[in-house]
């Protein structure tokens, strides 16, 4: 299912794969993945082993992955964070939370032009450093950053 | 009447005369901040020589030439936050709000008409009308904030109470001056009593209050800690900043008033609140206000 | 279904930035009624997916550490102005939502 996804995603050529599956009743059009929600890697205790199950393990740190977030959180529960990957060919990308009781917070998959950026808000408990996994031309790229999180600052 | 008790008697009325002339007969001790000298007639610009900081904010242009500074930790405070506004590469519950807002208004327009035009102070049409807020309203004889026009609309039309600084005030709020949005902030300093809350608003501005004795031009006049570390934050220009309230709290997770804001400073600064809406948060409203005029009104916003 | 999404998509230098914004709890399981001492379900999208003219350009998975109410803004090549955008996201009890929406 992985497979199939990952060449639905590439479109062009896989238009193909993706009109036998729909023909097929397998799929639905807009939400073709629904049910391989990556359990194991939403469900890793810890850093490591969440990388583990995105396959991301031994990825090289770069600093090509821009993470544009606050120095402190005021609000643990709204934290902006924009990802901008400088790495050509940029096919997804995750961000995880080190400290967060669940690190892997959000996998994103690119395709058909979508550039190597994202935005979003996301939680956190803690001061945590912040990883951020691009996966490039088959190979995984990793860099972090460290959010304080604090309350009961007075800014804005 | 022996001796004692007449002594006992003259002591409790001489404590009483001594604690109702502490507060009728003299002025109560306050301390104030040094006078920063801000002129009032040149609305947001009086931040050149002030804060100076109004060169990187002024207009979209400027914050397109200076969007690097967010990325500074020590130099974002001269955005004075207003990068948050560069709406185009965000969504917030502030946009939210305003859908939110217009609901409400059509629904409890549709309940009595006369709601809106309470609103719109005869027409329907609410563009552009909260730019020219705080204002004087003759008829009421006070002068009258946004939260207290939906308030005062609520109760004369409806009768029904939005007390200020709830959460139907807030969105009701945001919606009517984000029919202003753009709009350069003009309130109205020829009028006396305007201009009066002005100075009303400016003696509490420097009045130092609370357990730690701070005033908001402690933390919000060039010299004093504006500039500087606050914990973790860093005090900014009071200059261009009333142009996006109600807003989007992060910190916070809702929507607040510019009054809420007020008394949640009131909190940090160790003295108690006041309520939103109170006569002193509107002088302050007023005093703020002025020194955004010519701003445009930034609403939704987030911060 | 659940309420519709707030999206702004416009073109940038020949690029169409697009931001959603969807209304959602993002209940984490984590956090604990203090009187009961229960802890809320968990309740929170897993799946985001957006296509321009019917092409996957994003699909992306979640945790519940997204914030309430997930704002994704991403930026997508080679789409136009006058391009079909549609959002769909679907929650971990199947609650799911779906908007169109025309890049400007």
């Amino acid at each position: 299912m992985n497979h199939l996804r990952r060449l639905i995603l590439k479109g062009g050529g896989a238009g193909g794969v993706l009109a036998c599956a729909l023909a097929a009743g397998l799929l639905r059009p807009t939400l073709a993945q629904a049910a391989d929600w990556n359990k194991a890697a939403f469900e890793s205790k810890n850093l490591a082993d969440a990388l583990k199950s995105i396959g991301a393990d031994g990825a090289a740190e770069s600093a090509e992955i821009l993470i544009k977030a606050p120095e402190i959180a005021e609000n643990g529960a709204v934290i902006p964070i924009e990802v901008t990957c400088r790495i050509a060919g940029a096919e997804s990308i995750a961000l995880l939370a080190e400290k967060n009781p669940f690190p892997l917070m959000a996998h994103a998959e690119l395709a058909n032009g979508t550039e190597g950026y994202l935005n979003t808000r996301f939680k956190m408990g803690q001061t945590s450093v912040v990883k951020v996994v691009v996966k490039a031309g088959g190979k995984h790229y990793i860099a972090g950053r460290e959010i304080k999180v604090t309350i009961g600052g007075c800014g804005g | 009447m022996s001796d004692r008790k007449y002594i006992m008697l003259l002591s409790a009325l001489m404590l009483c005369l001594a604690a109702v002339s502490s507060v009728f007969g003299e002025e109560l001790y306050r301390e104030h901040y040094p006078d920063a000298k801000i002129d009032p007639a040149r609305g947001v610009e009086g931040d050149v020589g002030f804060s100076d900081t109004i060169r990187y904010w002024r207009d979209e242009a400027a914050l397109e030439r200076s969007a690097g500074l967010a990325e500074k930790p020590a130099e974002q405070w001269k955005l004075n936050w207003k990068h948050m506004d560069l709406d185009r590469v965000e969504l917030h519950p502030g946009h939210l709000a305003v859908d939110e807002g217009e609901a409400l208004v059509k629904k409890l327009a549709a309940r009595e008409a006369a709601f809106l035009t309470c609103l719109g102070e005869g027409a329907a049409d609410l563009r552009g009308k909260a730019a020219a807020y705080p204002k004087f309203d003759a008829a009421l004889g006070r002068i009258v904030t946004v939260e207290g026009r939906i308030e005062q609309c609520a109760k004369s039309v409806l009768n029904e109470d939005i007390r200020q600084g709830s959460p139907a005030s807030n969105k009701i709020s945001v919606y009517f001056k984000s029919q202003s949005a753009g709009k350069p902030i003009k309130v109205d300093l020829a009028e006396a009593k305007v201009m009066e809350a002005y100075r009303r608003g400016e003696e509490l501005f420097y009045r130092k209050t609370g357990q730690l004795n701070f005033a908001c031009a402690s933390c919000h006049v060039p010299g004093s800690i504006m500039g500087h570390k606050l914990r973790g934050e860093t005090p900014t220009t009071p200059f261009g900043d009333a142009a996006h309230y109600p807003t989007y709290r992060t910190p916070v997770g809702a929507l607040e008033s510019i009054h809420e804001r007020f008394a949640r400073c009131h909190g940090q600064m160790r003295t108690q609140g006041l309520k939103p809406g109170d006569p002193a948060y509107v002088d302050l409203e007023v005093f703020v206000s002025v020194l955004s005029n010519g701003y445009p009104v930034s609403v939704p916003s987030a911060r | 279904m659940a309420e519709p999404m707030k999206i702004r998509a416009r073109m940038v230098d020949g690029t169409a930035h697009i931001v959603v914004l969807m209304i959602h709890p993002m209940e984490t399981g984590q956090r604990k009624d203090p009187r009961s001492g229960q802890a809320y379900p968990a309740h929170f999208i897993q799946h985001v997916t957006a296509t321009v003219n019917d092409k996957p350009v994003l699909n992306v998975q979640c945790g519940p550490a997204i914030s309430k109410n997930p704002m994704f803004g991403f930026r997508v090549k080679g789409a136009k102005a006058g391009d079909k955008l549609v959002v769909a996201w679907e929650d971990n009890k199947g609650e799911k939502s779906r908007t169109e929406a025309t890049i400007a």
